[in-house]
């Protein structure tokens, strides 16, 4: 006689019915958690490395042109569509160019035009999403001007020019 | 029996396999989470030093830099030494003191020379919860800085013109234009024959 004739047999296999079942449920849920849990880690990370790559793109950027073209007089405010203007001068054979920086529609965008030019948005190029820029100086009671005063998403932060320093 | 007793153990044994897999897992995503929030504070920490920095080398004194950083000075009680404590948010910009996420901690060095001031600064970044209620005072400051480990250290370096220690306000020394020196030249030259001319007329006199 077989032991799943009798009704021992039978309650046995019900257990071992149930069980497989809850083992299941645990596995799955412990699949559920662990998902759940490695998607929200992941998120967080990639929202982490999102702001970092937008901090870099915008201050890098900025930092980048102000140091490269920090020279007497070259650096200078001007006043953009939205806001204030990053303007720096360049001075060619037969004129004066500048790169102009500033903030529109959510974007930063550089505009490189004549000296004394009015603001051409369509020739603006985009550079990175950037909802607030204002730059001014942070020595404005100072007639000679060395410290830049950067705003943007992420803060205020400043940059020194070292072209004042030198030629005194 | 037999088969229900083997069933159980292969249960037990597979439960166990999930705790312990679950749990590496979890570690591994918890070790994640933790690395993600220290390269979040360390790029948030770098880019304050670095706007410490660039503050430090465009002012000349302790108290400029505090104020530039929207901080505040504090004095030893000796007179003798300063430090500076700014407050930043979590991504390096300028903040209020309840809301920072970062705190710096600069220290200045001058050594004075003949023709300005080279100053040397040691900014140190702080995770702003080890500094609640710890800022008031210079030996407070100094204190807590000692005990906590930095999030991030930067050294750097700035030369003060004396022209700048001495007109802090500008406009510092005036670098005339190539028409300015051709005039100054040509004035200066005036001048010297004008002199000259005195002074053959005074040896003149002199001689009759």
């Amino acid at each position: 006689m077989r032991l799943s004739d009798t009704g021992a047999g039978r309650d046995t296999g019900t257990g071992s019915h149930v069980a497989a079942v809850a083992l299941f449920a645990i596995v799955i849920l412990v699949v559920l958690f662990l998902v759940i849990f490695g998607s929200s880690v992941y998120r967080s990370a990639v929202a982490h490395s999102a702001a970092d790559d937008s901090l870099r793109a915008t201050q890098g950027y900025i930092d980048t042109h102000i140091q490269a073209a920090d020279a007497q007089d070259a650096i200078s405010i001007g006043e953009g569509p939205q806001g204030s203007a990053l303007v720096i001068s360049e001075a060619g054979d037969t004129a004066t160019y500048e790169v102009r920086i500033y903030a529109y529609e959510g974007a930063l965008v550089e505009e490189y035009a004549r000296a004394g030019s009015s603001y051409v948005l369509a020739n603006a190029q985009r550079i990175t999403s950037c909802s607030s820029f204002e730059v001014s100086w942070a020595d404005e009671a100072s007639e000679s001007h060395r410290l830049l005063k950067v705003t943007t998403d992420a803060g205020t932060t400043f940059i020194a020019l070292r072209s004042d320093g030198e030629v005194g | 029996m037999k088969r229900g007793i083997s069933f159980y153990i292969e249960t037990v044994v597979l439960i166990v396999m999930i705790v312990l897999a679950s749990t590496v897992l979890v570690q591994l995503f918890a070790n994640s989470a933790s690395r993600s929030r220290s390269a979040a504070q360390l790029m948030g920490a770098t880019s304050a030093a670095r706007s410490a920095a660039e503050a430090f080398s465009g002012t000349e004194t302790d108290e400029t830099v505090a104020r530039t950083l929207e901080g505040v000075c504090l004095t030893s009680d000796d007179y003798l030494s300063d430090v500076v404590v700014a407050y930043f948010n979590d991504a390096g910009g300028i903040s209020t003191a309840d809301e920072a996420a970062l705190v710096a901690v600069i220290t200045s060095e001058d050594e004075l020379q003949t023709s300005g001031d080279l100053r040397a600064a040691h900014i140190r970044i702080y995770d702003a919860s080890a500094f609640v209620g710890a800022s008031d005072t210079y030996q407070q400051v100094l204190d807590r800085a000692s005990t906590v480990s930095a999030a991030y250290t930067l050294e750097t370096r700035s030369f003060v013109p004396m022209h700048r220690i001495m007109f802090p306000m500008g406009p510092g020394p005036v670098i005339p234009s190539a028409e300015q020196e051709s005039a100054m030249t040509d004035t200066a030259g005036a001048m010297l024959q004008v002199a000259s001319a005195a002074t053959i007329t005074t040896q003149g006199a002199n001689a009759s």
